[in-house]
């Protein structure tokens, strides 16, 4: 015979005497031992964003400093050739922004950006 | 009202928080220990061992859990996995002394007391598959699938066990009037 399924009510007295049969554990310290043998939590990163964002810009600046120094300062005398120069790469940077492709492009990642930092932009913001 | 399983776990799995933890645990250390009592042939404080290890185990597991069975059922599958492990680790099951009971099985009290004395009598002569399918949907509540879910068995064998187990329970206990 097929045992019927202990969800649905039986006349059974076996099966009402078996049912019957529970009798609670009492804790007795039992959920405070399990909790002081839990794992310790992770400890958080002590470098706060802000100082992050302060180390990473101090860096830059050093590095660009010190690749200015190792390639050799522009003198006063090559000024003008030095200012010459820049107006060209300027120029030449600046033409492909014309372009839509790229302002359309351009215009998607800042708003990846900002999408993906829009809570750390909120948090600052308020 | 006190917060449900899934909000509970809800909290410890976003913010890590303890306090829920214990809750869960306040709330589902009887079943945990009852199965495993019942899995260790009554060796409460083997039982209860496994029962720490099984809730520590589930605090480290608690984001795999996926809610498609009931929480209480997820943790017993837990501690059945934990016994089993410790058993293939001890190779051996220490065995309790099974009471002897009277040769003809003639009930010595009418009281309901000793109908539960000679309940347990009786189910401790069953084999240990038999107590344990025994438990799990009796004293656990647990429908057939379920069980067979938290003890890794096919549900046949879990209704055979049943089947068996209930059969011989009838036997041991045919003396008593209201049985049979």
């Amino acid at each position: 015979m097929e045992a019927p399924d202990m969800n649905t009510p039986s006349e059974d007295p076996l099966e009402m005497l078996l049912n019957k049969n529970r009798e609670p554990i009492a804790d007795d310290g039992f959920s405070a031992r399990v909790l002081a043998s839990l794992p310790r939590p992770a400890r958080k990163p002590r470098m706060l964003p802000n100082r992050r964002v302060i180390a990473c810009s101090l860096g830059a600046v050093i590095g660009l400093v010190w690749g200015l120094m190792q390639s050799g300062l522009p003198r006063s005398s090559d000024l003008a050739a030095f200012v010459a120069t820049l107006e060209t790469l300027t120029t030449r940077l600046a033409t492909p922004l014309a372009d839509p492709t790229v302002l359309l492009l351009g215009a998607l990642v800042i708003s990846s950006l900002f999408f993906a930092y829009a809570r750390e932009i909120a948090a600052k913001l308020s | 009202m006190s917060p449900s399983d899934f909000e509970l776990i809800t909290r410890v799995v976003t913010e890590d928080d303890r306090a829920a933890f214990g809750e869960l645990v306040r709330k589902h250390q009887s079943a945990v220990r009852a199965f495993l009592r019942q899995l260790t042939r009554g060796d409460a404080a083997w039982a209860d061992d496994l029962a720490q290890e099984s809730f520590i185990l589930a605090y480290r597991k608690l984001r795999d859990f996926r809610g498609e069975a009931a929480f209480s059922s997820w943790l017993l599958g837990i501690a059945h996995n934990q016994f089993r492990n410790a058993r293939r680790r001890q190779r051996e099951i220490p065995h309790e002394i099974v009471p002897e009971t009277s040769g003809d099985n003639e009930p010595s009290h009418a009281d309901k007391t000793a109908l539960h004395q000679d309940l347990s009598a009786a189910m401790a002569r069953l084999s240990a598959d038999e107590q344990t399918a025994l438990h799990v949907c009796y004293q656990q509540g647990l429908s057939h699938g379920e069980a067979a879910e938290v003890l890794g068995w096919p549900i046949g064998t879990v209704k055979t066990h049943l089947a068996r187990s209930k059969e011989k329970l009838r036997e041991l206990l045919a003396a008593w009037k209201p049985l049979t």
